[in-house]
């Protein structure tokens, strides 16, 4: 975009210009002619179109005027209100007042302040718009309207006045009220004040502070509205199948798609209003570098990007620690020393880049330093020495799984604990903490050249975008920003390679695991007893919920495909960071905004369980967390190999 | 499940401005194939000839406007399951349920930005992919 941008601004002052040039002279036309109801509708749509576009540009004052503009545009339009010399003056200065706005953006690059002359102006179209004449108002109406205007012409003598009585009068600036027949410039200098006033005020409002509790309150009812939302989603759709030619079910459908269209956008907003820019984590690393460097007798120069991606508060909240983390350890055994660092042909100067991006419904947050990388030998070495892995299993390990050992409990390839960083507590730690804010760590290392620890972690906690899947007869939601694709399994593609089952797609093979296989908790306990625990307590508030779901089987989404032949099975390919691997299910149900619930009590959930939601057809589903498998399925890797 | 940014998308505003901020957006979230049309009328012929996937369509154009565009569509058999994005202000916001009974696949008020478009698309997809 940034790249564009000064073309699409040049494009867009080019084409606002043109666009009053061409209805400057229509609405005069009007003055002229009187009411015609083609020409009104270009006016209009012209003043709409560039406030559209000075939105979009972030040009405020420009949507400001011509929002006003705008506004009567369209009462005149609609027949509210009879075109007058009055409206269409004002609507005039309001062509004026965005040909100056955009004069400056041609000039100085931005709308600079109009500052005075735009209050006078904001002021006046509201002013003048209140007074206009409604279409078809009785004679009375406009008696009373005549009278008002008298009262204006009167108001400025009585402001005047050598000492101005304390009470009245400012209000009746700040009031405003019709004047259309009094100059602005003779005005001016009292609304000015007002007007001012009126500013300060508005910039108190912009910002609000809010209990968080207050927020989260927002957030949790959101959260039961889109359960709901769900479930009447689900009850109209079948109503409408049942009733099609029933016109108030078809309202009653109409109404309902209204309301999942009105609950996306809400919990968009919601979840915005938990946003925070990363700013308030990397604030403090400047201050942690500086002093942890010099107490190290290291130079080390810290580079920070991206901070203002926003991230939800929780984040912001856990993110700091770990991070932390990871800083200290690039500054303690990652950075050489200058004298070691000029040796090895590197500036003096250590570099430790923090970058945090949005990709796509990720928080990326890479740390890299251009220290001498992870020495993968010394790791596997470690690891042996520490009972971790058999000399063999290390062996085996290729470059990537071996680097990975620094996320296991209790290793630590530094020989002498410093103060620093400690003693071997450390990336299980940081790796654990990631994992709870449902993210993922990567390491990226080359020795002698540096090491990037990248975090991935999810724009939201509370609502996910799920892939409902049955398998043995009970309903799972799968984080969708996790699949990369689904399809249909016919049996010879699954192959058995070195006691393990792959699945060849497209020329690449990958791991292939069940469902069912998967849920399986260390205690051999099946995932379908903790299910039903699950839906025991879940059910306890609701008792009506349990009898909702024997009546549609195929639960939400049902796809047509779902219904054919039991035997046949669905590949969900998911990707967590740079595993990949395949899940086989028994159906695939449909896809759904699923709110995250947190599953406690006596019979809470295998760590393989994220959390659980209610179905549209209020049936309690568990949502997998798939972070965790992968995780999981990395080290039993390790423990067979 | 990422959208197929391979697909072909017609952007319908009367403001050559407004087509190139919606171009530069699209872009932004990966799409490539990126047609213009002037108004609704332009629209409709570029879509019943030249095959597109998706559509996000101002509601105030000269000629044919959104909401007429939208309903010429959905009563061609061809082109009625066409995923369709309406692009309106705030003030007609109201008038979404007009656009709901025409049969639109999502709205989004301006100014917008990559990520609520991007909310949008998913939403648009989501529901298209629930179908087929």
């Amino acid at each position: 975009m940034p790249d564009d941008m000064e073309e699409i601004i040049a494009d867009f002052v080019a084409e606002a210009e043109e666009t009053l040039d061409r209805i400057d002279p229509k609405l005069v036309e009007m003055d002229d002619k009187g009411f015609d109801q083609e020409i009104i509708n270009d006016i209009f749509r012209g003043m709409h179109t560039i406030k559209g576009a000075a939105g979009f540009l972030g040009f405020q004052q420009i949507v400001d005027v011509s929002h006003r503009a705008e506004t009567i545009l369209k009462r005149i339009r609609d027949k509210e209100i009879i075109i007058a010399r009055p409206l269409i003056d004002v609507i005039l200065k309001s062509f004026d007042m965005v040909r100056l706005l955009l004069k400056h953006i041609k000039t100085k690059g931005n709308e600079g302040q109009a500052g005075a002359d735009m209050a006078v102006l904001l002021k006046e179209l509201e002013a003048t718009l209140a007074a206009a004449q409604p279409s078809g108002a009785a004679a009375p109406a406009q008696a009373a309207g005549q009278k008002d205007q008298k009262e204006v012409k009167a108001r400025p003598a009585v402001i005047e006045g050598p000492s101005p009585a304390p009470s009245p009068a400012p209000r009746a600036a700040e009031d405003a009220g019709p004047h259309e027949d009094c100059h602005p410039q003779k005005s001016a200098a009292v609304v000015q004040g007002a007007a001012a006033q009126a500013d300060k005020k508005d910039d108190s409002i912009q910002t609000l502070r809010i209990n968080v509790e207050k927020v989260d309150q927002v957030m949790n009812l959101t959260g039961e509205v889109v359960l709901i939302r769900n479930r009447l989603l689900n009850l109209a759709g079948g109503l409408e199948q049942k009733y099609s030619s029933d016109p108030q079910v078809e309202n009653l459908f109409e109404a309902v798609s209204f309301l999942d269209l009105l609950t996306s956008d809400m919990q968009a907003a919601v979840m915005r209003m938990r946003m925070q820019p990363l700013k308030k984590v990397f604030g403090k690393f400047p201050r942690l570098v500086k002093e942890l460097s010099s107490s190290l007798g290291k130079e080390v120069e810290l580079r920070i990007s991206g901070e203002q991606t926003e991230v939800d508060k929780s984040v912001i909240e856990h993110i700091a620690d770990p991070m932390v983390h990871i800083i200290r350890n690039a500054l303690d055994h990652a950075i050489e020393p200058s004298a070691e660092r000029l040796a090895r042909g590197k500036p003096a100067k250590g570099v430790i880049s923090i970058n945090a991006s949005q990709k796509g419904n990720q928080i990326v947050i890479e740390v890299s330093d251009d220290g001498k990388g992870i020495d993968v030998e010394k790791v596997k070495s470690k690891a042996v020495q520490k009972g971790l892995v058999t000399e063999a299993e290390a062996a085996a390990l290729g470059h990537d799984a071996a680097v990975n050992l620094i996320f296991m409990p209790g290793l630590s390839t530094n020989d002498v604990a410093t103060e620093i960083s400690g003693r071997g507590v450390g990336m299980d730690v940081v790796k654990n903490n990631v994992g709870k804010l449902n993210g993922f760590i990567e390491v990226i290392t080359k020795q002698g050249a540096g090491t990037t620890f990248r975090i991935s972690l999810p724009l939201t906690l509370a609502i996910i975008h799920a892939l409902l899947v049955e398998e043995k007869g009970s309903v799972y939601a799968i984080p969708l920003n996790l699949v990369d694709e689904t399809m249909k399994l016919s049996g010879s593609e699954i192959r058995d390679l070195m006691d393990k089952k792959v699945l060849n797609i497209r020329g690449k093979v990958y791991p292939y695991f069940e469902l069912a296989w998967l849920l399986e908790g260390p205690s051999g306990q099946s995932m379908q007893m903790r299910q039903d625990g699950a839906h025991h307590i879940l059910s306890l508030g609701d008792q009506s919920r349990g009898d909702m779901s024997p009546d549609r089987p195929g639960g939400p989404g049902l796809s047509a495909n779902g219904q054919e032949g039991r035997e046949d099975r669905y590949i969900i390919v998911v990707a967590v960071a740079d595993t990949r691997f395949c899940i086989g299910v028994g159906r695939l149900l449909g896809l759904q905004e699923v709110v995250i619930k947190s599953i406690t009590g006596s019979g809470s959930a295998a760590p393989s369980i994220l959390g659980a939601t209610i179905s549209g057809d209020g049936r309690v589903i568990l949502i997998i967390d798939l972070g965790y498998i992968a995780r999981n399925l990395f080290d039993k890797e390790h423990a067979n190999t | 499940m990422a959208i197929d940014t391979g697909m072909k998308v017609l952007v319908v505003d009367d403001f050559s401005t407004m087509r190139r901020i919606v171009k530069n957006i699209l872009k932004q979230l990966g799409f490539e194939k990126i047609e213009e049309a002037e108004d609704g009328m332009q629209a409709y012929t570029k879509l019943t000839t030249e095959g597109f996937q998706f559509v996000v369509c101002d509601w105030n154009m000269p000629n044919m406007d959104g909401i007429d565009l939208l309903r010429k569509v959905r009563s061609n058999p061809d082109l009625k399951d066409l995923p369709f994005l309406m692009v309106t202000a705030e003030a007609e916001k109201h008038k979404v349920i007009e656009a709901i009974k025409a049969g639109v696949s999502n709205y989004v008020v301006k100014p917008f930005t990559a990520e609520i478009l991007k909310e949008k698309l998913e939403k648009v997809f989501e529901k298209s992919g629930q179908k087929g």
